[in-house]
């Protein structure tokens, strides 16, 4: 009796207790890529698959918005507070240091790539409807992924030089070396641009400027054909032409337009209109993607909000600059402080404040480093500005559209109107605006490097600088990427 | 009935050896009644103590009053005498009648059985490195609210490393570190139910802690043995009556040492100072910060805050209070327990409460059949301000001008850099603000039911389930940190829920053939499930932060919420076999196969070989009396580590905000295929001594282990994809050498001194870093920059450049001299664009630049050595405990110091701070400083880490001076109580060391950047006043 009672309940325990767990266990709050991809791919999810390329492109708070400033700090346009340990100096000074600068440096890599990447799965990975009509507007869609990879790589050859060039996932894992700046615009930046041109919706598909449209395309395609006909590839009048062709057709089909008062294109409630913002990075502090575009900007000795100081006007340019309407808004040259509104000359680091971007400062002057606004990165008036000076620089002459086009931008800020048919004063003249117009939007170094102009604009710090003692003027690849590679970095580093 | 059911409880084996021995038949003698009394050698009367006719199964106890009286013995006969913990006697009868028998209390351990997991063993034939320690014993000496901090020091091979945040965990490593990814602490095991902390335990609630440290022993526990296991066996009723015991302390806890700053008018003057030297060194006029009028009212104290003093809470008080209710009947024993802690931390606003309980019952239904429930769990409330690396209290309140006040007349913080201008949020508002809490209740409820099949043959089924829920409230209002970062109020709740059960199936057989033969046999069966859920909700722009705060989320013009569910499971077989011959060869083998949800390829195999020669044993050594043991062990064991992060092997799409507050979903990760468990492969050699009878131990061990397949998020080439993927691919190697010596010094009635010295010495290196260069800098932001992993150099390897002072006046027209002798044609100033007075670098190579090429290895993190040496000392009524731990062969890079000088880089702090170092900086008439003066540098090196603030960081420590007095059993009696202790400790009286910061302890506790002290929580210097009373 004993023993049936102890073999059933023995029994009952081993039955009850092996039962066994289940190693098989998916995951149940998010997806995989691979179940991402083979979800029916609705003209809904692929828009939502390529818009993650523009939060690829802002990537963080410290993210594209603000090392695209930092890398233009070698422009003649802004300046930095003397601050203990500011690696900027190394920047203004056109002499990067791998160690310094390293997060400059390494942030853009990483920021760039991760841009490719997820372009390239968009691209290979999104698979089009057998349907004639659904398959064009897919197309639309995967056409903005084009004209991101074409954007990413057309800022890694300007910052870095020579990178590798990667279409694939696949290409991306075999052993890659880096390929030439003029390989790289011709096998990946001009073809994507043309697949862009092609496919593009000519209003974009947001209706903003957030996202790209054909005229986007366009404009950025023109702005390639200038960099690639002046430095390094220099190829000269062939690509002046190409450029000064691309801007005309965005000028005479695209129904772009100026905004009337330049101010209004720096406001927050206005940041979404896209008549003359052709392409930008829009920002927001409430969803989680602010730009750096508030206390960076603001003096140490404001009041009452001390802001960061990272970037100063230079009082060298300010004093050149025509006094017209963009030079009143877009410079602050007293403010209060503690003691008092000072001017810029007797304030703490005696340096005047660019507030081209006050307006995005979440309503309080200097009061957070978490701000709204939009990265600026195409804007009509750079097709206006193209054109002109394309036009002059193919030809050698100076058309009657290409003066109308400088002058409307000059027209609009009330700006002193150029009128030298002059083909080489012409050229200063578009050189010299373009600095005006595009003050502190991280475009003015890019001029300089491809018109060769380093020398000109700040002599005395070029002379000593590495980018004149190696003769290029690239950020340094990131340390890593070169022990891992095995790659020569550029010269210098 | 009740004689049998004592000897199987507290000696089964004791019985079986005694059958075995004395099982031959009696001899027809005169006979008679013997009685008389059982005493120790305190003369107090032993209950319980077995009596036994020599050479017949006869036999019987002794009474509540240590008296026995037992019939028909031989008149010239023999007793046996024993009792657990006792010297065995064999006396005479002699023709007595009444016999008193004093019973010495047996100084040797070997007889004790220790827990090994999944069953019990013999310590005597023990083939693995295992540490076994008494609770009671280490808990005299330092009392404490968590049981970790008592194991410092105890057990050789087990470094505890304690921090003086009173929220958090000691740091707890066996035998090095065996991971870079999954790097987390041993296993511990409660009462044979796998998975656990000690911070959740009532310290009073613990009977015995038994380490097994080497993978012969851990092999059991196969994928989760890597680390090393705890094993915790709680008390039970070991008395026939109710006991009630109580025990309360009061820790007053007190600064060891205040971070040194300048007073209000010596940083204003230091700030003066800085005002001429710097603009003077650019050719600008001078700069006055501070008028002599206020530096009087600094001096005189009228104006100047001392945010030093005021970040601490000087002193702190802890308070434990810890009631036990236990007893025994026939066949059930019962313990109730309860606990509470409240502790405040010495940094202000810092609290931690933990309430304990436990309600353990164990009965014996039928002879064959055994069971009990255990039910415990501990809720515990953690504050505290913002203490983390990025611009955290410590380094904020040490670094901020003390000549600003906190608050300006309005009541709002003055939160700017008095002399640079930058914004900078004051240090009071971190302590001021602070509002959030967090709060984990954790019950589990534990049964089991355990089988006598038959004799040796033992099935135990167990299950236990854990349920534990945690809340972490914020609220941060428009004063907070949070909002001067963000211009936002903000507040978020975050609670989770988890489920957990565990089964274990053991299958166990225990048989002593006879004198020679010893088998114990375990087979397991295993399965745990774990499922957890959080949930968060956060509310930004909030309308009332004060009023409502996280108590109504939805008072605010924003919310986001997100949640996660995780479910994993765990499913093992385990095969042990442990034989002893002729007490003296001993082998023990154990095969565990486990399959994890966690990973790709989920099944694998740990297999472990063990052997053991006792040679006191041999023939030989018979005769040498005064040799107890004199035991070798050799071991071989190969086991897993689980920690891997569930759903690693799968790709992971994150959502993301768009700037329109929509939704996209970008690839956050991608999968991790293939991957397995950590493997780590260990052999492990042991000497094993005991001398006089228990009077000497000692035991040393040499081990070697290779941890393989260590997952590693390996640096990629960024344009292949990602900067990192997740790999099973590096490889660390440990090896050590452990010495334990145990004394009792002196052992007579009044005075006993017994003391411990364990002294544990680990190397860990990287054996394998598999990218091109062989080395990759530690993932991780803050003091993780400061490391790199480097394929044949230590973990905890410091990579910098070199410091070589401060550039003197003279240096600037110096030609530069080349690598290969020559001058390279230019002077300092002109290849490096110094300035004299700023800091200055070896560069390696000459080049003008510095980069990778001129770094190297700056120091090492990770100590060479560690000891911990106590001592117990009680005459008459007197017990005096002192306890000194050290740590020697170790760098500390004092990040505090280094922030406090502006240098590392997004940690803010005023071009000028009161670190009084700065008064001997380099100036035009202090040439030969190597503190860099107040100039402009014009190519600083920012963020650059070197050997400047690499400092030795050996220390030895006292960690306790603990007298207490016991109140004399007689009076005891008297006052119808069984035991009244009072008692008084002092903690961390002092240190030893050359280290020029706050704590070298403290800069140990993170057990991957070991060695770095980045504003770490000290410890205090702690005053305990405690009683202990039972009756």
């Amino acid at each position: 009796m004993n023993s049936k009672i102890k073999t059933l309940a023995l029994i009952a325990t081993v039955f009850l207790t092996f039962s066994c767990v289940d190693l098989n266990q998916e995951p149940q709050s998010f997806l995989t890529e691979e179940q991402y991809i083979q979800l029916p791919q609705t003209i809904d999810i692929v828009n939502k698959s390529v818009n993650g390329l523009y939060n690829d492109l802002w990537d963080s708070n410290y993210g594209f918005n603000c090392r695209i400033i930092r890398f233009n700090m070698a422009a003649d346009d802004l300046l930095s507070a003397p601050k203990p340990n500011n690696a900027i100096f190394y920047l203004i000074d056109m002499s990067p240091s791998s160690s310094a600068n390293a997060a400059d440096a390494t942030t853009l890599w990483r920021n760039l790539w991760k841009v490719t990447r997820n372009a390239n799965k968009i691209i290979n990975g999104i698979p089009l409807p057998a349907e004639e009509a659904n398959a064009a507007i897919f197309k639309k869609t995967i056409a903005e992924a084009y004209f991101m990879r074409a954007l990413s790589y057309y800022y890694m050859v300007r910052i870095f030089g020579d990178v590798p060039i990667i279409k694939s996932g696949e290409e991306a894992l075999k052993t890659q070396t880096r390929r030439k700046v003029e390989d790289v615009y011709n096998e990946v930046i001009v073809p994507d641009l043309l697949k862009a041109i092609a496919d593009l919706p000519t209003i974009s598909r947001t209706g903003i400027s957030g996202t790209p449209s054909k005229y986007a395309a366009k404009t950025l395609l023109a702005d390639v054909y200038m960099t690639m006909a002046g430095w390094p590839l220099k190829k000269g009048t062939e690509y002046y032409g190409k450029a000064a062709a691309l801007s005309l057709e965005v000028i005479n089909e695209s129904g772009l337009s100026l905004t009337p008062k330049y101010s209004d294109l720096w406001k927050e409630a206005r940041k979404t209109e896209s008549n003359e913002h052709i392409f930008t990075i829009q920002h927001s502090a409430k969803y989680g993607n602010p730009s750096q575009l508030g206390k960076s900007f603001y003096p140490r000795d404001f009041s009452p909000n001390g802001g960061w100081a990272d970037y100063y006007a230079n009082p060298v340019f300010m004093n050149k600059y025509p006094n017209d309407d963009r030079k009143a808004f877009c410079y602050m040259t007293s403010w209060p402080t503690k003691a008092g509104v000072v001017t810029w000359d007797k304030s703490q680091d005696q340096l005047p404040c660019i507030s081209k971007y006050y307006d995005y400062d979440e309503g309080v002057a200097g009061k957070s480093a978490q701000s709204n606004g939009i990265t600026p990165i195409l804007r009509y008036a750079h097709v206006l500005l193209m054109y002109a000076e394309a036009s002059n620089l193919a030809t050698g002459t100076v058309n009657a559209k290409a003066l109308e086009c400088i002058n409307k931008v000059q027209a609009r800020s009330k700006s002193p109107l150029t009128t030298t048919t002059n083909s080489k004063a012409f050229d200063d003249a578009v050189f010299a605006e373009r600095g005006w117009e595009f003050v502190a939007e991280y475009t003015r170094w890019f001029d300089i490097v491809r018109r060769e102009k380093a020398a000109e604009v700040k002599p005395d710090i070029y002379q000593k600088s590495l980018y004149k003692a190696n003769n290029h003027f690239y950020y340094p690849i990131p340390n890593e990427e070169i022990e891992m590679t095995g790659w020569a970095n550029n010269a210098g580093y | 009935m009740k004689k049998h059911s004592n000897f199987q409880f507290k000696s089964g084996w004791i019985l079986l050896i005694a059958l075995i021995l004395f099982s031959g038949a009696s001899y027809a003698q005169e006979k008679m009644t013997v009685g008389g009394t059982v005493v120790d050698d305190n003369n107090v009367p032993v209950i319980g103590a077995s009596i036994m006719v020599q050479g017949t199964t006869d036999g019987t106890i002794t009474d509540m009053d240590g008296n026995f009286s037992l019939p028909n013995v031989p008149k010239n006969g023999t007793l046996k005498v024993s009792y657990v913990g006792y010297v065995n006697q064999i006396i005479a009868v002699n023709n007595q009648r009444m016999i008193s028998i004093k019973l010495l209390e047996n100084l040797q351990t070997l007889d004790e059985v220790v827990v090994v997991g999944y069953g019990v063993q013999r310590k005597s034939d023990l083939t693995g490195a295992v540490a076994s320690v008494k609770a009671s014993e280490i808990l005299k000496n330092t009392p404490t609210t968590n049981i970790s901090d008592a194991m410092q020091g105890r057990m050789a091979g087990v470094s505890v490393v304690a921090g003086g945040d009173p929220t958090k965990e000691s740091t707890i490593r066996i035998r090095g570190i065996n991971s870079i990814n999954a790097e987390s602490g041993p296993l511990v095991v409660v009462d044979g139910f796998v998975g656990g902390n000690l911070k959740s335990l009532n310290p009073a609630d613990i009977q015995s802690i038994e380490v097994l440290k080497d993978a012969s022993a851990t092999a059991v526990y196969g994928s989760r043995g890597a680390n090393g296991v705890i094993l915790v066996t709680t008390k039970t009723a070991g008395k026939d009556k109710v006991t009630v015991s109580m025990s309360s302390f009061t820790n007053i806890k007190t600064v060891l040492k205040y971070p040194d700053t300048l007073s209000p008018g010596e940083f204003a003057r230091l700030a003066n100072e800085y005002g001429a030297e710097y603009n003077l060194s650019q050719n600008k006029p001078a700069k006055v910060y501070y008028t002599p009028d206020q530096i009087a009212e600094f001096d005189n104290g009228t104006k100047g805050y001392d945010y030093v003093k005021n970040m601490f809470n000087d002193p702190a008080i802890s308070q434990n209070y810890e009631l036990s209710i236990s007893g025994k009947s026939d066949k059930t024993t019962f313990l109730a327990s309860a606990r509470y802690e409240n502790t405040d931390g010495i940094i202000r606003n810092s609290n931690y409460q933990q309430f304990n309980w436990r309600l353990k019952l164990d009965t014996e239904i039928r002879s064959w059949l055994k069971t009990g429930l255990n039910f415990w769990g501990d809720y515990n409330k953690s504050v505290g301000p913002r203490m983390g690396q990025y611009e955290g209290l410590l380094t904020s309140a040490s670094n901020y001008p003390n000549t600003t006040s906190p608050q300006d007349s309005n009541g709002n913080y003055n939160n700017v850099f008095a002399i640079s201008g930058l914004g900078a949020y004051n240090p009071m508002g971190y302590i001021n603000e602070m509002d959030e809490q967090m709060g984990v209740l954790s019950n589990r409820l534990q049964a089991y039911a355990d089988f006598k099949i038959m004799d040796g043959l033992n099935f135990r089924s167990q299950i236990g389930v854990t349920f534990r829920n945690g809340l972490t409230q914020k609220m941060n209002n428009d004063k907070s940190y949070h909002f001067f970062k963000n211009a936002q109020t903000q507040a978020s709740a975050s609670s989770s829920v988890d489920f957990s059960w565990l089964n274990t199936n053991i299958l166990s057989y225990v048989k002593e053939f006879n004198k020679d033969n010893r088998i114990n046999m375990s087979a397991v069966f295993e399965q745990t499930s774990n499922n957890s859920y959080n949930h968060t909700s956060n509310s930004t722009y909030l309308a009332f932060s004060n009023l409502i705060g996280y108590n109504g989320l939805s008072w605010a013009d924003s919310f986001q919420s997100s949640s996660n569910n995780e479910v994993t499971s765990l499913l093992s077989g385990m095969f042990r076999i442990n034989y002893t011959f002729k007490n003296r060869y001993m082998i023990t083998s154990s095969i565990r196969a486990d399959g994890s949800s966690n990973l790709d390829q989920k099944w694998d195999y740990f297999p472990s070989l063990a052997l053991a020669w006792d040679i006191k044993k041999e023939a030989f050594l018979e005769d040498v009396n005064w040799l107890d043991q004199f035991k070798v062990r050799v071991g071989y064991g190969s086991v897993g580590n689980q920690s891997v992060a569930p759903y690693r092997i799968y790709s992971k799409m994150d959502p993301v905000r768009n700037p329109d507050g929509s939704t996209s979903y970008v690839i956050g990760r991608p999968k991790a295929p293939n991957l397995k468990w950590e493997r780590n492969d260990q052999i492990n050699t042991g000497l094993d001594f005991s001398f006089m009878n228990g009077r000497f131990t000692a035991s040393m061990d040499y081990y070697n282990k290779l941890s393989n397949d260590i997952l590693l998020d390996v640096a990629q080439p960024v344009h292949t994809g990602w900067p990192s993927l997740l790999l099973n691919a590096g490889a660390i190697r440990n090896t050590g050498v452990e010495f334990t010596f145990g004394a009792i010094v002196v052992n007579n009635k009044d005075l006993k001194w017994n003391t411990d010295l364990t002294v544990s010495h680990n190397k860990g290196t990287f054996a394998l870093i598999p990218t091109r260069n062989k080395m990759q800098k530690q993932s991780g932001l803050y003091e993780n920059e400061i490391f790199k992993m480097i394929e044949g150099e230590k973990l905890g390897t410091f990579w910098g450049y070199t410091y070589e002072g401060v550039w003197k006046t003279a240096e600037m027209t110096e030609q530069v001299i080349g690598l290969d002798g020559n001058s390279l044609g230019k002077t300092n100033k002109e290849l490096y664009g110094v300035v004299p007075g700023q800091a200055k670098y070896k560069d390696v190579n000459k080049d003008g630049l510095y980069n990778d090429a001129d770094q190297g290895i700056i120091g090492n993190g990770q100590p060479v050595l560690n000891w911990g040496w106590n001592n117990s000392l009680s005459y008459k009524n007197f017990d005096l405990g002192l306890f000194i731990i050290g740590f020697h062969g170790f760098d500390i890079y004092n990040a505090s110091k280094a922030i406090s000088f502006g240098i590392i880089s997004g940690q803010a702090v005023d071009v000028v701070t009161p670190n009084p170092e700065f008064k001997n900086r380099w100036t035009t008439q202090n040439e030969n400083s190597d503190i860099p003066g107040f100039v402009s540098e014009t190519k600083p090196l920012r963020g650059a880490y070197s050997t400047r603030f690499v400092e030795k960081g050996d220390f030895v420590k006292v960690k306790s001076i603990t007298l207490g007095y016991n109140l004399n059993q007689k009076v005891c009696k008297t006052l119808a109580i069984d035991n009244f202790k009072i008692y008084t400790s002092i903690q961390n009286p002092f240190h030893i060391s050359s280290y020029s910061g706050l704590d070298p302890e403290a800069a140990l506790g993170q057990p991957l950047t070991q060695g770095v002290d980045w504003g770490a929580y000290p410890n205090g210097r702690n005053y305990i006043v405690g009683i202990n009373l039972s009756f």
